[in-house]
Parts: structure tokens; sequence; C-alpha cells
């Protein structure tokens, strides 16, 4: 059952490559764009302490 | 409407209003993905010609759909960057080009994936398939661009009017199926007529679709709020938001 899932009628590597691949994609671009705004969102917290150090 | 725009093109409201919104995208995309997975694999029966190959449009078909409708987005938010002097559009227009060169570079990896075993070829040069990549190089070329300069708001001039001359070649990706002679198969969802798929198999495809649109959104949000943090690094206002926080 489970074998026959997999071998997908012999397009298994075709179509399983495929859809992880797809999930690779969506998965990094939700990841980097999460990364990319803590790292903003860090950087304007430095910015912030340092203004009011010389205040 | 006009006072909703205007609130919303304000940086402070917007950067508020995309991180309250973000879960409520995210979440319903991640239930939806989960849910149109299984029926694609599982529960639609497998095609009468092309078998369990076919599945593979189950991912193929929402990201082409997408990297075509991030492009649109794009253009159009640098369009109301360009006329109305909109530092907010601009921002979701640079925020959008990377997001949609990694759908369109899945489009052509997951189609040349499915080629391979139905058209016994991994590429062509077909009309589809040579207009695609062609977006593929212009949401490079406008990244590229951008990063260019120096300047954001030169940055985003010269890149909205790349990215609006470049909204030419949507149609012709959408249309180079029913205009040519192609290799690739022509639409089944969207004809004017009744689509030519069976309902089994359509229903995990439309929601698969929503699944990509409500991901894109949850992803925009926060691209969105990272380029306005870099934008506004100076605002008064980013102290008490972010650090009050």
């Amino acid at each position: 059952m489970l074998q026959e899932f997999l071998h997908m009628d012999g397009y298994g590597p075709y179509v399983w490559s495929c859809f992880s691949l797809t999930f690779a994609v969506l998965v990094y671009n939700a990841w980097a764009a999460r990364r990319q705004l803590q790292e903003q969102v860090t950087r304007a917290k430095r910015r912030a302490a340092i203004g009011a150090e010389t205040q | 409407m006009w006072l909703w725009f205007h609130k919303l093109s304000s940086p402070p409201y917007a950067y508020r209003t995309a991180g309250l919104l973000r879960p409520w995208f995210f979440w319903p995309a991640l239930v939806l993905l989960a849910v149109s997975t299984f029926g694609g694999l599982v529960l639609a029966p497998p095609d009468y010609q092309q078998k369990d190959a076919f599945r593979i449009l189950y991912v193929h078909v929402p990201s082409a759909s997408m990297s075509l409708m991030v492009y649109v987005v794009m253009a159009v938010a640098a369009a109301v960057g360009l006329i109305w002097r909109m530092k907010l559009a601009h921002a979701l227009a640079a925020a959008c080009a990377p997001v949609g060169a990694w759908f369109t570079a899945l489009t052509l990896a997951t189609g040349s994936i499915y080629g391979k075993p139905m058209w016994g070829t991994w590429w062509e040069w077909d009309p589809r398939l040579t207009s695609e990549l062609i977006l593929l190089f212009l949401y490079l070329g406008y990244m590229a661009l951008r990063a260019s300069f120096d300047d954001t708001q030169r940055a985003d001039r010269a890149s909205a009017i790349l990215a609006i001359v470049g909204v030419v070649n949507v149609p012709i990706v959408k249309y180079s199926v029913v205009w040519w002679n192609s290799l690739h198969q022509g639409p089944s969802i969207s004809k004017l007529s009744a689509p030519s798929i069976d309902p089994s198999m359509l229903w995990p495809l439309l929601l698969m679709m929503l699944g990509f649109v409500l991901y894109f959104a949850a992803v925009m949000c926060d691209r969105l709020r990272s380029e306005i943090l870099k934008r506004e690094r100076n605002a008064s206002w980013l102290q008490e938001t972010v650090v009050g926080s």
C-alpha cells in the first residue's frame, strides 16, 4: 500500500522531487523573511539604545 | 476609502497592521497547504493519460500562477509609488521581488521535472517556457537594478520603471499557449466555459492556490515590515513601536 503510494505508478521520483522542492522553497522563503525582519528589529533596537546613551 | 488608503500608507500604521495580520494569513495558509497536499497526493484519482505524474500540477500550477500574480502586485505597487510618490508602495514592490523570483524559479524547476516524463525533455525553447524564463530574468534584473543604487529613492524610481515596462510579459506568459502552437498544454481551469478538469481533481488544486496566496500574504507582511524598518531607520515612531513593545 505504502510502497504503491511512494511508487506513484513509476513516476515517484518526479512527483516526490517536485513536492519536496516546492515545500523546501516555501519553508525557506518564510524563514528568510522572518530572519530578515528579526535582524532589522535587532538593528533598530541597537540604534535606539545608542541614541538613548548619547542623549 | 481614501481615508483608509492614507492611513494605511503611513509607515507606522502599515508596520503595525502587517504585524497583526500576519498570523491570520500564515496559519490558514498552513492548513490549506496541508489539506490540499493530502487531497492532491492521496484523494485525487490518477489521470487517465498521465497517471500519477499529473499530481505534479498541484505544485506546478499554483507556483506558476503566483509567479504572475506577484509580478502584477509588484508592478501595480511600483506604479502607485511612482505616480503618487508613495514610499510605502515602493517598499511593497521591493518586498515582492525575491518571493516572486522564487516562485518563478520553482515553476521552471517543477515544470522541467514534469516535462521529462510527459514530453521526453527537460527543456524546450517553447513560447510558454521561454516567456516564463524571461519573467525570472525580469525579477532578477529588478533586484539587481535596486541593488546598484545606494540611494533608496533613486532605486525606487528606476526599478519601478523596469517593473512597469516588464508587465507586458505577464499576458505573454498567460496567453502564450493560446496564441502560439505550444508544447505546453492549454488552460484547464480558467476557461470561460466549464473547467475541463474533474471536480475530484479540481478541489485540491483550488485549495492549494488559495493556500499559496495566503502564504504569499504572510511572507509579504514580514518582508514589508523589514523593508519599512530599513527605510525609516531614523524615524521617531520606530523607537516607540520597536523598542516599546
